[in-house]
């Protein structure tokens, strides 16, 4: 429905995340290794993108740069059309605590803390009391299906479980992005399934963006749109529609089928066709 | 869709600082819940302030209890008087017979007078040491016997000197040329006036005690010394002891004995009860040896006079500076330890958890928040840490202290606990404090550094950092 609706200007106000010739390059002793060689790209609210490549094709390097846990060697990474390399350390932090949620491979849960306290930890981060973190928290957990473990240790929880409440405590501040980095890496595949449902979800009632980095192909179904790199580099930005034809029997996902047809998808294509130019 | 579009529209904000009750909460639930491992970096702390202290309190106990023990200073200037001696007398082997009341050692550190000299002796090309029982027969036969000893040592003060025929053959060793060197200070406090003093015994016809004042003396020619023991202990009384052949003086304080010295014909009877602890003591002594020097009328005994006062002072001096080397050395080496290892630990507990502060960067941790996070479990854990190894350190040198300084009474057997006697209590509690402090600094500062550098990295590296 707001995508009949939105003019030219609205959709520059939908653009997320943007990228703007973003280089990356390491230094490994004397060797320059250049993990990104210029990368431009533009996210929209709301959208489901996967980043696939194989190991080293800088796919996590370029997730970092969007979610402003890394700093592009030259470039920019604009994020709601700020630029994250202007903002000082406070603003960073405001932006990572409530704009964005992050999601990692290994869970990341703080060992310490329970399942609850976890959520609530980026609510005490933004200044909520513990009364009101405490009842968003455990909305958070039932929102999960872990509402019932909400006193349980993240080594008392199974992986799937953890990377549950790690979606929880992404959600906490009701985020704009979430960035997951392989979040189905250390699953099985049934839970990974689960965990792409949970985010499926996310995205269609929270109207959250979503990007995760990955080579898990059940992702490719439940993706809008897959941005593919290869040596640092984009290789090609496919809508799943296109997708579709070619696995969509190999996984069988309906669903998101059914989800994206849904969507408004005039101004996608605009958008995939201008992505593509700038890549060449 | 519409609080989706107000959410996408707000501008960025600035982080808030959150109060530092939120931090120390968070801080320790922490130690709580990683109650092992936070038990196990506060070992460091606590192993380290422990050595610092026990080595402190060690040096404490020693210092301000071997002034109440025969002191090293005394037994430095026994060892001299026997080493002038022999260079005095030329001969090749002085044969020293120790006559030592039996005593029960308390401790396997506790080492009588007798034995130390013994030792000494035993170790010294230029003596032979003859032990004697403290027995009137034995010693009646060590010195009428075929071969007797040149040097007659009463370590400790035997009861037996009082003993007959014994005053007799120590005073006809004596003026056969003899010398006599009675010693050992340690329990002399308890001990009746000098007037019932066995030794005075020693003296033939000892007519009893009078006051003593400088004007009236016919102490000369000791007057020097009986003026010097007059100066450096003004409420000693003198007592007369004329009638003796060349009796130099005699001075007692607070029914203490200082010091007597006779010139018996050619030998000479030395008593020194010397407190150790006093500089002025030491003083008396290397007067007593220059004015021997004074009156001495021969050319070799000047020499040895001159070498007595050169060796008093090089003994004593040696033995203040050496003592002080070694505890600061030791001191300086368990500050070093303890530095290495409350840094080492600290720095463990940090790095090991560079993910968690990356998640934490992530949530939206503000760098300060991360370094007070830390800095707050570390000072916790400096604080308990310190006390338990301040106590430990304390408690080991303690036990230390309490079975070297038992000593027994000769008399009556009785035996004294002097480290709790003497207990220095200010002393150790000030140094309580500094190993308090140094235990706590220490710990913050060493997890300064490392919480810093881990809460300015980008969360991306500080996952990366793997530990």
């Amino acid at each position: 429905m707001a995508g009949t609706a939105t003019t030219e200007t609205e959709i520059a106000q939908q653009v997320v995340v943007r990228t703007k010739d973003v280089k990356k390059v390491y230094k490994m002793g004397k060797v320059e290794v250049h993990a990104l060689k210029g990368i431009t790209v533009e996210i929209e609210a709301g959208e489901y993108i996967s980043i696939m490549g194989p190991s080293g094709s800088g796919k996590t390097t370029l997730f970092n740069m969007v979610g402003a846990l890394d700093k592009p060697t030259s470039g920019q990474v604009y994020i709601d059309e700020v630029d994250v390399a202007q903002l000082d350390a406070y603003e960073l932090a405001w932006l990572r605590c409530r704009k964005i949620g992050y999601i990692f491979q290994t869970f990341n849960l703080i060992p310490v803390m329970s399942a609850l306290e976890n959520v609530t930890l980026p609510m005490t981060f933004a200044g909520l009391t513990t009364d009101e973190a405490r009842n968003k928290g455990m909305d958070l957990l039932d929102q999960v299906g872990l509402a019932d473990r909400y006193d349980h240790k993240p080594f008392e929880l199974s992986g799937g479980q953890q990377q549950r409440v790690a979606i929880a405590r992404a959600m906490a501040n009701s985020p704009s992005i979430i960035l997951a980095d392989e979040p189905t890496g250390n699953l099985d595949l049934a839970t990974g399934k689960e965990i792409i449902q949970l985010l499926g979800e996310m995205n269609r009632k929270e109207h959250v963006t979503i990007i995760t980095a990955t080579h898990d192909i059940k992702m490719l179904s439940a993706s809008d749109r897959i941005v593919w790199m290869r040596d640092g580099a984009l290789a090609k930005i496919e809508r799943r529609e296109n997708l579709d034809i070619q696995i969509g029997s190999i996984e069988g996902d309906a669903e998101g089928g059914v989800e994206a047809s849904l969507r408004g998808t005039g101004e996608r294509e605009k958008e995939e066709s201008t992505d593509e130019s700038a890549e060449q | 869709m519409q609080d989706d579009t107000t959410r996408r529209q707000q501008k960025i904000g600035k982080q808030i600082v959150l109060p530092l009750s939120k931090a120390f909460e968070i801080a320790w639930k922490g130690i709580k819940i990683r109650l092992w491992r936070s038990v196990i970096t506060m070992s460091g702390i606590v192993l380290a302030i422990a050595f610092l202290m026990s080595v402190w309190t060690s040096s404490v106990f020693d210092r301000s209890l071997r002034s109440v023990e025969p002191s090293d200073e005394l037994y430095g200037l026994v060892q001299d008087v026997l080493e002038a001696e022999a260079i005095a007398s030329g001969r090749q082997r002085i044969q020293c017979a120790i006559v030592e009341q039996e005593r029960a050692a308390t401790s396997v550190e506790h080492v009588t007078p007798g034995m130390r000299i013994r030792h000494f002796l035993d170790g010294e090309e230029a003596f032979r040491s003859l032990p004697v029982p403290a027995d009137a027969d034995a010693i009646a036969e060590t010195l009428e016997g075929e071969n007797p000893p040149h040097v007659m040592l009463l370590a400790g003060f035997p009861d037996v000197v009082s003993v007959e025929p014994v005053p007799r053959l120590i005073g006809d060793f004596v003026r056969g040329g003899g010398l006599l060197v009675a010693y050992g200070a340690e329990g002399l406090q308890d001990r009746p006036a000098p007037e019932q003093m066995p030794l005075a015994r020693l003296l033939p016809a000892s007519p009893g005690s009078g006051s003593f004042s400088a004007e009236g003396a016919d102490i000369e020619p000791g007057q020097e010394f009986a003026q010097v023991l007059w100066q450096n202990h003004p409420g000693a009384a003198f007592l007369e002891t004329s009638g003796k052949p060349k009796a130099r003086a005699l001075a007692s304080s607070g029914g203490r004995p200082l010091g007597w010295m006779w010139q018996v014909g050619d030998g000479t009877v030395a008593w020194y009860a010397v407190d150790a602890s006093s500089a002025q003591d030491v003083d008396v002594i290397s007067w007593l040896l220059r004015g021997q020097t004074t009156q001495a009328a021969g050319e070799k005994e000047r020499e040895t006079t001159g070498l007595l006062v050169r060796l008093i002072a090089r003994a004593v001096g040696k033995k203040v500076e050496t003592g002080d080397m070694r505890g600061t050395w030791l001191v300086t080496l368990s500050l070093l330890v303890c530095v290495v290892g409350i840094s080492n630990a600290m720095l463990m507990s940090v790095t090991e958890r560079f993910r968690e502060i990356g998640t934490m960067k992530c949530l939206g941790a503000l760098d300060m928040f991360v370094v007070k996070l830390f800095l707050i479990e570390s000072s916790l854990q400096g604080v308990v840490g310190s006390v338990a190894g301040a106590l430990i350190g304390f408690s080991l040198s303690f036990v230390r202290a309490l079975f070297t300084f038992h000593v027994k009474d000769v008399q009556t057997g009785e035996g004294f606990w002097l480290s709790l006697r003497y207990f220095p209590a200010a002393t150790l509690l000030g140094w309580v404090g500094v190993a308090l402090g140094t235990g706590i600094v220490l710990s913050v500062i060493a997890a300064i550094y490392p919480a810093i550098r881990a809460a300015r990295m980008e969360p991306v590296q500080a996952m990366r950092a793997e530990a």
